[in-house]
């Protein structure tokens, strides 16, 4: 890897980065013009919950029961007011150990 | 509460991003040794990691990058990065009404650090009463940094983790934005259109693959919860017919 740059390069860097800008910018923008009613709202509301299921569900099926075992000990931590990062810990730690014991 | 925009916020927003530094450093390392193979210098990658942003999208637009360019490799680059960053419309959308009162100088800029994890953690904090946006934006901002120091990490340091599996470093992202939504629960609706999201981005991850699954499941999820009877949520202020 050099540290040189060329321009068609530079120039198809710059499109990627100018409509994944456009894509951070344009929902916000238009949903200003948009009133809101309670079915939209419920449709947000949910979606952090449904974006995080669609990202992790294909994972959790790829890496199998360590994985599964690992997500289901950090949402009961978090459900029972474990912050982050204890939850984190403890579940990678179950996980850790279980790879370690089965190899 | 007032929303507010404060330095406490985006110190705390850059701490409790913290736990999730290992597993973008690690990701960045993967979409690294990709670059490297379709040739990318040190700088394109650095630049590209800065300005873009988008590590998902990233690396399914360096399956399609070329040696030559022309006019057509370049439009079908941009579309397939703006198909797989399509889910950044709907969650910008969603964060108007936290938002919508500062001024739009303030928000674009801060717009530009929206990803995933600083989303997900954004929209926890909010469905709990938080109203800083430094903590949106703090957590955006540490995350872009490691993503944007990854490929000099790479380059000057090698791969240091050799099984990243053995470490558990896999599994950071998918427990860390479960632990950060499993409070976000509030019902029936949620489970319904929880598990329609996660059937449909399974479904689409085997079938299409290439980084479209999130946003189809997202979509999913989200017209279940609207065509659902909204009698579990509170009815809305001036919404009698």
């Amino acid at each position: 890897m050099t540290m040189d740059a060329s321009v068609p390069a530079m120039a198809v860097i710059l499109a990627m980065a100018a409509v994944t800008l456009f894509a951070r910018w344009i929902g916000y923008y238009l949903i200003g013009f948009v009133k809101v009613g309670p079915r939209v709202e419920a449709a947000f509301q949910t979606l952090p919950g449904a974006v995080v299921m669609a990202t992790i569900l294909p994972i959790i099926v790829r890496e199998g029961v360590v994985a599964l075992a690992a997500v289901l000990v950090s949402v009961l931590m978090a459900r029972r007011g474990f912050g982050d990062f204890a939850a984190v810990v403890v579940a990678l730690g179950m996980a850790i150990a279980w790879r370690y014991m089965s190899v | 509460m007032p929303v507010t925009f404060t330095h406490r916020g985006i110190r705390d927003g850059m701490v409790m991003m913290l736990p999730l530094a290992p597993a973008v450093s690690l990701f960045g390392l993967a979409v690294g040794a990709t670059a490297v193979q379709k040739g990318l210098t040190l700088t394109e990658l650095t630049v590209m990691n800065l300005a873009v942003y988008a590590g998902s999208a990233q690396l399914v637009a360096l399956g399609v990058w070329q040696d030559k360019w022309t006019l057509a490799s370049l439009v079908t680059i941009a579309m397939v990065t703006f198909v797989v960053n399509a889910r950044l419309i709907l969650m910008g959308a969603s964060l108007r009404p936290w938002f919508g009162e500062q001024s739009p100088t303030r928000i674009y800029p801060s717009l530009f650090f929206l990803t995933d994890a600083n989303w997900i953690l954004g929209q926890r904090y909010y469905g709990e009463g938080g109203r800083d946006i430094g903590v949106f934006f703090g957590a955006g901002v540490i995350l872009w940094f490691v993503w944007g120091l990854s490929p000099i990490a790479g380059f000057m340091l090698g791969n240091l983790v050799t099984d990243p599996r053995s470490y558990a470093i896999d599994l950071i992202m998918p427990v860390f934005f479960a632990a950060m939504v499993a409070r976000l629960w509030k019902g029936r609706l949620d489970s319904l259109a929880w598990i329609a999201a996660g059937g449909v981005g399974l479904l689409c991850e085997r079938f299409l693959g290439g980084g479209l699954h999130v946003i189809f499941g997202a979509i999913a999820g989200m017209l279940v919860a609207a065509a659902l009877p909204q009698s579990e949520a509170p009815p809305a202020a001036g919404d009698a017919p």
